[in-house]
């Protein structure tokens, strides 16, 4: 029941996103009912509008009238983990697949051919993602909780060893030549060990974020997760160069990178998104277009030749046919160390993408699509029910997939479940991994079950659905983080909170505090600033919520000194200077609005997961924790002036711990 | 204007410090400034005075009659200077220390003579206007072969366009009082003398020992930004002094007190200028900035000035690194700490070599 009473709390204002909208009875009672099932099961809940007690008058947000969103039983998962993809792999004969479940800690293996399906189970909470094939029919898994590389026998379909590496796992490479296996940490360091016995060859520690790891002749590149950005690693582990991809300048910034890997004839398939850099609307549908046009978040595939730099700036005239990356509204390419090309593709949120392996076909899933939000509005050019996009390419050029510039050339499909990765086989067909129900769609139309455990959740699904206006939570808050992004409102610059580590104990939400409670937080921004035309009722904001509580906290910095971070932590709690005054644990934040001379007033901040963050204070300022002690820190936050050098550097060891 | 909302307008300095409850939304679809009943949330202590939070309220920079950047408004009625800064690297700053050769720059690896003069250059051909191109020969010839860019105050160039650093030591150099400064814009020469009375072409042509400076504005004449038109084009636009003429330089220095104290100056506005906009910082993108800014050198000042405009009039390379935003100004900040030095003085007055 822990996680009732926290968001019992977190819903703390009595219930009032229903009550605030006035519908005739604000009863508590199906929230509040909510327990946590295992893994997954139905909970009571009246149906709106179909005469039970949450049938009330429908709101007026002078938009069309708003019906209820999902009619029918709410579900709720023991384990819903934030859509990652990239979890599906054909191995190299052709006839075994292989599917990474964060969500049942299993791995399937399915023989294509005779739909057989073997399953490998995992520890609890080790969730697998990346998985690569090495030699000898052996696949390696990145344990993205666990912290290890699991190594699977496939012939016996079983766990043969498991190496812990790092805290937060991430990419996954494996190089045949030198037999080593490259794993791409949180942290930042690059792991590198041997693919025989999971020993440690080397680490290196880049910069922190980082998500793929792709072998390339010579070289390695590693990719980070919340910037998009691209670095090329050398054999003696220095980064030789680096660049971000640019595909909307002026307008957005390349933020976050779903999905990397080596593509046929050389180059670098990115799936990532750029945000928004213009003004951002807060009324309502704000957030549905960007002064620049199209979405404040668009998901992009890019195309990255490493070997090749971007031209010197030229001046070329607007041409639609080309890609946006090779030109922009002044005239001008930024010189970069690498060449990108990129298209816009459809959809919101998280996305897996995939080319066939003769590379004349290219696959992206739109994860949002599947989420069966029957009451949301079409969106011009597409159609409900697509969540998987194919595309013809001819190695060049990318094709267009937003809008599709011929329609024949482009097929939307929509595969029947909750699709999360997809992949090509050896015959070039597509299949689709859907995480709930769990199984396998082919291209033949035909599908194979991997699970009978499910894993529905209203909340998932909630987090994850594109409002009707081409945004989802999941867009901004990737995995159930934060993006790093800073946005630009009219009352200032505002950096994307984070939502792990327990977010309901951190009501009220936003930088201004004006969000008392998950009610007021879903009617604000989902409904009004998203433009959900479809209503949710008291028990969907509740399993949103109780979704959002379950994320854990991701895990600190690796490699910290204990002795360095003890020492911070007595300066954390010195009284005279202030840390802890307003940083208060658990949740490192008191939930009081505080002017510590950073510009205004904001609610105090969490420390949870600080020593990763890309962008520090509401308005981006610092980009470190050493920046906070530089002119970002504002004039009257705490008494940092108090410390000496090796006391701030003790006291920024204990932040990063947290 | 309740006193609340004055608060948050106004920023850090209006109200007093310390921890508030925060203030429940209003209701949806209620806009307007409303008196909200304070909540408690979260924590234990006493409920404190109600504020109200309008999100209705645009961000708006609040008015200033002091804009710290006043006094380095470059306006372009008046662009005569005697006292300008030029970064150099380390290793030309030693060199300089020791040759004492002011001027040894002919043109950056790779990238050609610069655009002013790639135009001068153009200009010089063009037997339409024979004393202009008499002048732009003068000019993109020998007298400025070799040259040095400088700016009007450190802080302005020191960050300069992404990816380029033209070095972390600074110097100080001062014209001499009768040094002419040719102004490059608009597609035209003009020269003008150091009370920024016009100097005719032909006696500059007769003196060019005495030209002693090139301004040059990129701006929509030379492939600059397009300031009439509804769509962003053109290349981003910047402006500069190109110094090359030896004769007209009457002392250079490095290491000076007063360069470090014209830097700890440079640093204090910046601190100043970024807790007055942090509250509400300029929205723009970089592509926006550099077109308004840089069109906004060609138009007559609007006063009174804000913090803001006279941070863009002061400006020389409007890149993405000044964007008036937190992020840039604290980089802006401590790079130039970073730049502070002991004094080891070198003076130089060419003309006592």
């Amino acid at each position: 029941m822990k996680v009732l009473n926290r968001f019992a709390r977190g819903l703390g204002l009595g219930f009032g996103f229903a009550c605030s909208l006035s519908l005739a009875a604000c009863d508590p009672g199906s929230a509040a009912g909510v327990d946590v099932p295992a893994p997954s099961s139905p909970v009571t809940e009246p149906v709106p509008g179909s005469g039970g007690a949450t049938a009330g008058p429908i709101i007026d947000l002078g938009a069309p009238a708003m019906v209820p969103l999902f009619p029918g039983a709410l579900v709720q998962s023991a384990h819903a983990v934030p859509v990652v993809g990239g979890t599906l792999l054909v191995l190299r004969g052709g006839q075994t697949i292989a599917a990474a479940d964060p969500e049942r800690d299993a791995v399937f293996l399915v023989d294509s051919l005779a739909r057989t399906v073997r399953q490998v189970r995992l520890q609890p909470g080790d969730e697998p993602g990346r998985i690569v094939e090495g030699e000898g029919g052996t696949l390696f898994v990145a344990l993205r909780r666990g912290g290890a590389v699991a190594r699977i026998d496939v012939a016996s379909a079983s766990l043969t060893s498991s190496e812990p590496v790092c805290a937060s796992l991430r990419g996954l490479a494996f190089d045949s030549k030198s037999g080593s296996l490259y794993v791409a940490c949180r942290g930042g360091a690059l792991v590198t060990l041997d693919a025989h016995d999971l020993t440690r060859k080397r680490s290196v520690l880049l910069d922190p974020d980082l998500r793929d790891v792709i072998v390339r002749e010579n070289e390695l590149v590693v990719t980070r997760f919340l910037s998009s950005e691209l670095l090329v690693v050398a054999d003696d582990g220095s980064v030789s160069r680096r660049a971000t991809p640019s595909p909307e300048p002026g307008c957005a910034e390349a933020t976050v990178a779903f999905r990397a890997f080596s593509v046929p004839g050389g180059q670098i398939a990115l799936g990532h998104q750029a945000s928004s850099n213009q003004a951002l609307g807060e009324g309502p549908g704000g957030y549905g277009s960007s002064a620049c046009g199209g979405n404040i978040v668009t998901r992009f595939l890019t195309l990255v030749d490493p070997d090749k730099a971007t031209p010197e700036p030229v001046s070329v005239p607007l041409d639609p046919n080309l890609a946006p990356s090779v030109q922009d509204p002044a005239g001008n390419v930024a010189p970069a160390s690498m060449t990108f090309q990129s298209v816009a593709l459809p959809g919101a949120g998280p996305l897996d993408l995939a080319f066939s392996p003769k590379g004349d076909r290219i696959a992206v899933i739109a994860f949002d699509e599947g989420m069966g939000s029957q009451n949301r509005p079409v969106a011009a050019g597409s159609s409900p029910t697509d969540s998987l996009w194919l595309a013809p390419w001819d190695g060049k050029t990318l094709p267009q997939f937003v809008p599709a510039a011929e329609p024949l050339a482009v097929l939307g499909r929509r595969p029947g479940g909750q699709p999360v990765a997809v992949a090509f086989d050896a015959a070039g067909k597509f299949v689709v991994q859907s995480r709930e129900p769990a199984m396998l769609e082919f291209e033949d139309g035909t599908s194979v079950s991997l699970s009978a455990e499910s894993h529905a959740d209203t909340g998932h699904q909630l987090f994850h659905m594109d409002s009707g206006l081409g945004v989802a939570c999941s867009s901004c808050h990737p995995e159930g983080g934060e993006d790093g992004h800073v946005w630009r409102f009219a009352e200032g610059l505002r950096r994307t909170l984070p939502l792990e580590g327990g977010v309901l104990e951190r009501a009220p939400f936003h930088w201004d505090g004006t969000l008392g409670d998950m009610g007021e937080l879903v009617s604000e921004v989902l409904v009004k600033r998203m433009g959900l035309s479809a209503l949710p009722s008291t028990a969907q904001v509740a399993a949103l919520g109780s979704f959002l509580e379950q994320l854990p906290n991701l895990p600190p910095k690796e490699g910290l000194d204990g002795a360095a971070v003890k020492r911070g932590q007595a300066v954390f709690e010195r009284e005279d200077v202030g840390c802890a005054t307003c940083h208060k644990a658990p949740q490192y934040t008191d939930n009081r609005l505080a002017d510590v001379g950073t510009g205004g007033k904001f609610v105090t901040p969490t420390l949870l997961g600080v020593g990763l963050r890309t962008a520090l204070f509401h308005d981006g300022c610092a980009k470190s924790l050493a920046d906070r002690f530089g002119p970002c820190g504002g004039t009257a936050h705490g008494k940092p002036e108090l410390l000496s050098a090796d006391a701030r550097a003790d006291l920024i060891a204990f932040l990063q711990s947290l | 204007m309740p006193g609340a909302v004055a608060c948050l307008l106004l920023g850090a300095g209006a109200c007093s410090a310390g921890h508030e409850p925060v203030p429940s939304a209003p209701p949806l679809g209620q806009v307007g400034n409303v008196g909200l009943e304070p909540v408690e949330v979260g924590g234990a202590g006493p409920l404190a005075p109600t504020i109200s939070i309008d999100p209705s309220v645009a961000c708006q920079a609040p008015p200033v009659s002091d804009p710290i950047f006043a006094a380095q408004v470059f306006d372009m009625s008046r662009p005569a200077r005697r006292e300008l800064f030029s970064w150099t690297t380390a290793e030309q700053a030693a060199a300089l220390r020791q040759d004492k050769q002011l001027f040894t720059h002919v043109e950056a690896q790779g990238l050609g003579p610069g655009f002013a003069f790639i135009y001068l250059q153009q200009l010089s051909v063009d037997s339409t206007r024979s004393e202009r191109a008499q002048l732009a020969g003068i000019l993109a010839g020998e007298l400025f072969a070799k040259k040095r860019y400088a700016w009007t105050d450190p802080w302005a160039t020191r960050m300069g366009w992404p990816g380029e650093d033209y070095g972390d030591q600074l110097l100080r150099i001062v014209l001499k009082p009768e040094a002419w400064i040719v102004l490059v814009q608009g597609g035209e020469l003009v020269v003008i003398d150091q009370d920024n009375a016009p100097v005719p072409l032909a006696q500059a042509i007769a003196n060019p020992q005495r030209l002693g400076a090139i301004f040059y504005r990129k701006d929509a004449q030379v492939g600059g930004p397009e300031c009439f038109s509804t769509f962003t084009s053109g290349s981003n636009g910047y402006r500069e002094f190109i110094l090359g003429n030896l004769a007209m330089v009457e002392e250079w220095s490095i290491g000076t007190q007063a360069i470090r104290d014209r830097l700890t100056a440079n640093i204090e506005q910046l601190t100043r200028f970024l807790a007055r906009i942090r509250s509400c910082p300029v929205v723009s993108s970089g592509a926006r900035w550099n077109h308004d800014v840089s069109c906004s050198w060609g138009s007559e000042l609007s006063l009174p000035l804000s913090d803001v405009t006279a941070y863009q009039q002061a400006l020389a390379i409007p890149s993405d690194l000044y964007l008036p935003v937190p992020a840039q100004l604290a980089a802006m900040i401590e790079t130039l700490q970073g730049d502070l030095f002991e004094p080891d003085p070198l003076r130089v007055n060419p003309g006592s070599l």
